[in-house]
């Protein structure tokens, strides 16, 4: 096989489909995600009574909460989306 | 070994499975899937959205003013008596806002949007109850506070003035 070509099933050298072992990681990633977007959601809506009400710093509070949600978001996306390991 | 009964099942339901394919064709390859790390990218990005969306609210919390309205003119104290109420605008002229003279003798002003959905507050004078008709729900007429039903904020208050036997509300203020 010269250098050019790729091995069946694999796009630049990485699989195209997830072990599957990997696809429950990616898939439990998921879950967690969305049910954290959920969280979220509802936060949005009670900064919006919050503000209505006129009560500044538990809308601040909340906007924190809300962040620390998106950041561990992005942490999992980050490990999540490492490339696959060289064994050497 | 494979039976003669087998085998003509097997057949059938490949030609069933080529009929449903020719009636209802499926082009994969040209089909743009998404994965599941796409997905999580997505996700991520939306909570992106919720979250600047709630920090947008906080920082308005900090830059627009809590109070609102002017100084305008209600009506002469002396035409509400003890236990009745009075209706006005304030402070648009589109917003509903009601007076009451408490038995007490203080007058005490709110505005007649309930927190829960908006409906119209109204005063209740038998049984001396602030209600609002759209869910039930009820506020102290001697602090606007939700004494029952679904509102869970209590009613903004106007700061009232009384000069010259003239009530003027100056300001509505969230509680």
């Amino acid at each position: 096989m010269s250098s050019n070509q790729k091995p069946p099933g694999t796009v630049q050298g990485i699989p195209e489909r997830a072990t599957a072992g990997q696809a429950a990681i990616i898939m439990l990633g998921l879950t967690l995600g969305l049910i954290m977007m959920g969280i979220q959601l509802w936060l949005l809506t009670l900064a919006f009574d919050l503000f209505r009400s006129g009560d500044r710093t538990q809308t601040l509070v909340v906007a924190i909460f809300s962040g620390v949600v998106f950041l561990g978001g992005v942490l999992m996306l980050r490990f999540l989306d490492r490339g696959p390991r060289v064994k050497g | 070994m494979i039976s003669k009964a087998d085998r003509r099942k097997e057949q059938a339901s490949r030609r069933q499975r080529a009929g449903w394919e020719t009636e209802f064709p499926y082009q994969w390859d040209r089909d743009d899937l998404v994965s599941r790390r796409q997905l999580l990218r997505f996700a991520v990005m939306a909570s992106g959205a919720l979250f600047a969306a709630t920090g947008v609210l906080a920082g308005l919390g900090f830059v627009r003013s809590r109070t609102r309205g002017t100084r305008q003119s209600i009506i002469e104290a002396v035409k509400v008596l003890p236990g009745e109420v009075h209706y006005f605008k304030y402070p648009g002229s589109d917003d509903q806002a009601l007076l009451l003279h408490l038995k007490s003798g203080n007058f005490v002003a709110y505005s007649g949007k309930c927190t829960h959905l908006s409906c119209a507050v109204y005063w209740e004078a038998q049984q001396g109850r602030l209600l609002c008709p759209c869910h039930d729900g009820e506020f102290s007429p001697q602090n606007g506070d939700v004494v029952a039903g679904p509102p869970t904020r209590p009613l903004p208050k106007i700061v009232l003035e009384e000069e010259g036997g003239m009530l003027y509300a100056l300001q509505e203020v969230p509680v």
